[in-house]
């Protein structure tokens, strides 16, 4: 019995040597990610990391190029504006579902139902289809989406909206509640495989939540197909064991490379980077929205940060270049507003503000702390790239001119608890364009904060201007891309006036690569594996 | 015997009850779970529907009862990030904890307590100070630090062992694992040794404690100037007089290895119940980390019990106290 036992144990041993023999590493793409997508369900969660997987498995209508920031064609083949608020999308008539069904209008207009409707969901994805007042099959392949008001960013948003398969039979009349339909695709089954999460670049061989997905790329697919045949995406959320994984070669690529970790993979001659500087703001923010602000003292009892010379003052109490060169390892670009270089609604005309403590020192004296006050800065402990080391950082600067600033950190679970219960008076914080262009990003942190509207998310230090308003509300409507250019211009440029925010840096998106694999970096930091090619 | 077995399930049950409140409590105080999932630029809106889709605006109490509930029918809870039970994600992760914990367990068993017991015996030798010194450099090197130097050492300077994650699988005899291939064993080896590091020099030391002690004690003298051979009164005498403690001491030992691997799998990125766990707090997901918790006291009160059960055969005078206590 006991040879027996060990003969078998033998023949698997075999198996299993035999097994993992086969040459893989040609066709097979592996990817450490410092966090995996939740679920293959499309619609499930809006999370950065679950627009990585969907981006790669279920098409949308179009897709917002985050490396040179245009709006490509995918599921629609074309498209036009017919006066100010009907858009007719022409269908691709090449896409197919894996069962060879052609992509219909009835399938659109469930996928976009669907948003609204995912039982459970912990973030649902409607506020990208917040604009749009009716869908319909417009026959000949087309659909017709009406919008309230003139939308012009109708199709990055809908970047972000997978299309499912219609299983209904027929095609839904669409509304902004359930459209009728009451019989919803369950997330459970798209993680199983049951349901099929699309038409993409790759389908989802195995979902194993938290810790691997295996991808396999769709040979059926209307486009361009990937390099890989497959796709290994694990969990690697540690920073060493991410970095070990890459080095020890158990993956090729990594993403969130460590700031430590960039000169030993530069120099190995093995590995090499890939980076772009990504649409992330890291930031400082002041409380402008109370008189009496929580974690600062001897100023009397008053917020000092509702006057604007001692916002100013912070303004210009910071070394950036010197945050982005030592601290961030040069993996990051200095900030003079919140878009990035790059990105629509950038305005080139912002100077970069100056380092000039002296000016700080004498701004504070005229507003009346010539000795300063103490303050408490807040800064979440592991949320952002070395964002503790940059919060000390920026302690000591602020230090330097005379503020006597104490550092507290909180670890991200409960950060933004307390900082949306306005539980701080200076908040280091980060926050990226979600669409790939301006506006929306500039509504998030500069628009006054009404959560009604859905202004201001991320504006947790009630930063507010009329003018500033008054221009972000008609870049929304407004189609003409240079006038809404102008627009947001504009915007960016009176905050910059109001010194309402202190931007610190850009972070870079930056990957790690094995060499003989090519990798495109990604300004809104998505995971695209359908354009990673040996080379 | 029946009434002490009764009596340790009350108290399990006990244990776990108030542990989950204490859970229920702790999360609640920590934080809104909906912060952290709903993204920043979501909606007012939005965000109210997830909270109500999570059952999070009901009062804390309700919430807590509903739980009960649905736990006392055998439903843990459905996971707040990946919307599948949480018995079902705790049940696909076990086989890698379980893996890693034993051959960690068998690991730490099988070098130290023959280590720990020659030290015992001749603790002025050169090896029985061997033993000792390097039990101390085990206790004392931090596990992810010693983790890490393992990788850069075998993973990456001299790369023979794949630096972590969990190898291929095979299913023999209805279990599947990861330790019926070659490929399974070169991933588990290096976690099962950083793993076993630390209980290996602990065990050493106490092997080598309870030794020494009882190796001064009358009986074993006597055995000696009887004339016995030295080898049957090691085994007989003071082996099976040291296991007492040491029994004691690796019951917990083991699940705390089953349980709490949370720094060797985060490190080696194994995909394991510890790394689940490490991520399920990062997020609040409180039904996964209810549930884990939870079963992770069942494994303690499970291995707690084993642990008296093996006293009772190994120590007569045990059986009398438990006894008398029951």
């Amino acid at each position: 019995m006991k040879n027996l036992t060990l003969a078998s144990f033998g023949v698997a041993l075999a198996t299993a040597t035999s097994l993992s023999a086969v040459p893989a590493a040609a066709e097979q793409l592996r990817v450490g990610l410092a966090a995996l997508a939740t679920s293959v369900d499309p619609h499930f969660h809006r999370a950065g990391y679950n627009f990585d997987l969907r981006e790669n498995i279920s098409d949308a209508l179009v897709y917002t190029n985050g490396v040179n920031g245009t709006v490509e064609p995918r599921l629609a083949k074309s498209w036009e504006i017919q006066g100010d608020t009907k858009w007719v999308i022409t269908l691709e008539p090449k896409a197919k579902f894996d069962d060879g069904n052609p992509l219909g209008a009835d399938d659109v207009i469930y996928s976009i139902c669907r948003v609204r409707n995912v039982p459970n969901s912990p973030g649902l994805f409607s506020s990208f289809i917040a604009t749009i007042a009716n869908i319909k099959d417009a026959g000949d392949g087309k659909i017709e989406i009406d919008t309230k008001k003139p939308d012009p960013n109708l199709l990055r948003s809908l970047s972000n909206i997978g299309i499912v398969q219609n299983p209904t039979g027929r095609t839904l009349a669409y509304d902004d509640k359930s459209c009728g339909n009451d019989n919803w695709l369950a997330t459970g089954d798209f993680n199983s495989g049951k349901t099929s999460p699309g038409i993409g670049h790759y389908h989802v061989k195995k979902f194993t939540p938290d810790v691997e997905i295996e991808l396999e790329r769709n040979d059926q697919y209307y486009g361009t197909p990937a390099a890989y045949d497959s796709v290994l995406v694990k969990s690697l959320p540690d920073n060493s064991a991410r970095i070990a994984a890459l080095l020890g070669g158990s993956v090729d690529v990594i993403n969130a490379v460590p700031i430590n970790s960039i000169d030993s993979i530069q120099s190995s001659g093995k590995y090499h980077l890939s980076s772009m500087p990504s649409t992330l703001l890291i930031f400082l923010l002041p409380d402008q929205g109370q008189e009496k602000t929580p974690k600062v003292s001897g100023t009397d009892g008053k917020n000092p940060f509702l006057d604007p010379r001692v916002r100013k003052a912070l303004n210009l109490a910071i070394n950036r270049e010197q945050i982005a060169e030592t601290v961030m390892g040069g993996m990051a670009q200095p900030a003079s507003q919140i878009i990035v270089d790059g990105v629509f609604g950038h305005n080139p005309d912002l100077q970069a503000y100056p380092y000039d403590p002296a000016e700080a020192k004498r701004l504070l004296a005229e507003a009346g702390y010539p000795n300063g006050f103490s303050l408490t800065l807040n800064a979440p402990s592991d949320r952002y790239v070395n964002g503790a080391q940059v919060a000390q950082a920026v302690t000591a600067m602020l230090s330097q001119v005379g503020l006597n600033v104490t550092l507290e950190t909180f670890p991200f679970s409960i950060y933004f608890t307390k900082a949306s219960a306005y539980e701080f008076s200076l908040y280091l914080a980060g926050a990226a364009a979600d669409t790939g262009e301006g506006l929306s990003q500039m509504i998030n942190l500069a628009g006054t904060r009404n959560p009604d509207r859905g202004w201001g998310g991320a504006n947790r230090g009630r930063y507010s201007s009329e003018v500033t308003d008054k221009a972000l509300e008609d870049a929304q409507s407004t189609l003409d891309d240079a006038k809404r250019e102008e627009l947001l211009r504009a915007a960016v440029a009176e905050v910059y006036k109001d010194d309402g925010y202190v931007p610190l840096y850009h972070e870079f998106g930056v990957w790690g690569v094995r060499n003989g694999v090519h990798y495109d970096a990604n300004a809104n930091l998505t995971n695209i594996f359908y354009t990673a090619r040996p080379e | 015997m029946l009434s002490f077995v009764l009596q340790r399930l009350l108290q399990s049950v006990v244990v776990v009850f108030v542990l989950s409140i204490v859970l229920f409590v702790g999360i609640w105080l920590i934080g809104n779970p909906a912060d952290i999932l709903i993204s920043s630029e979501a909606s007012e809106a939005d965000r109210l529907a997830a909270i109500t889709a999570l059952g999070l605006d009901k009062p804390l109490w309700q919430q807590y009862l509903t739980f009960l509930g649905n736990a006392v029918q055998g439903d843990w809870g459905t996971s707040f990030v990946y919307k599948e039970p949480a018995t079902s994600i705790l049940l696909q992760r076990l086989p890698a904890s379980l893996e890693l914990g034993l051959v960690a367990f068998v690991i730490a068993i099988v070098a130290s307590v023959p280590a720990g017991l020659y030290a015992g015996l001749k603790p002025e030798s050169l090896l029985g100070r061997g033993v000792m010194t390097f039990s101390l450099i085990g206790v004392s090197i931090p596990t992810f630090w010693q983790g890490m130097l393992l990788i850069v050492a075998f993973g990456i300077a001299l790369p023979i062992l794949p630096v972590g994650d969990r190898g291929a699988v095979a299913t023999h005899f209805g279990i599947t694992s990861s330790l019926w291939t070659l490929d399974g064993w070169s991933h588990v080896i290096m976690p099962a040794f950083s793993l076993a590091l630390l209980k290996m020099s602990l065990l050493m030391r106490v092997t080598r404690a309870a030794t020494m002690e009882i190796s001064r004690l009358d009986f074993v003298k006597f055995a000696y100037a009887k004339g016995v051979r030295s080898r049957k009164v090691v085994v007989r005498h003071i082996l099976r007089n040291a296991l007492v403690p040491l029994i004691t001491v690796t019951g917990i030992e083991l699940a705390n290895l089953l349980a709490y691997g949370v720094i060797t799998e985060t490190v080696f990125s194994w995909p394991g119940l510890g790394k689940l766990l490490i991520n399920s707090i990062k997020v609040l997901d409180r039904p996964l980390i209810v549930a884990q918790l939870t079963y992770t006291a069942l494994l303690f009160i499970a291995i707690n019990f084993i642990v008296d059960i093996l006293h009772m055969a190994i120590d007569p005078r045990v059986k009398s106290v438990l006894r008398r206590a029951a």
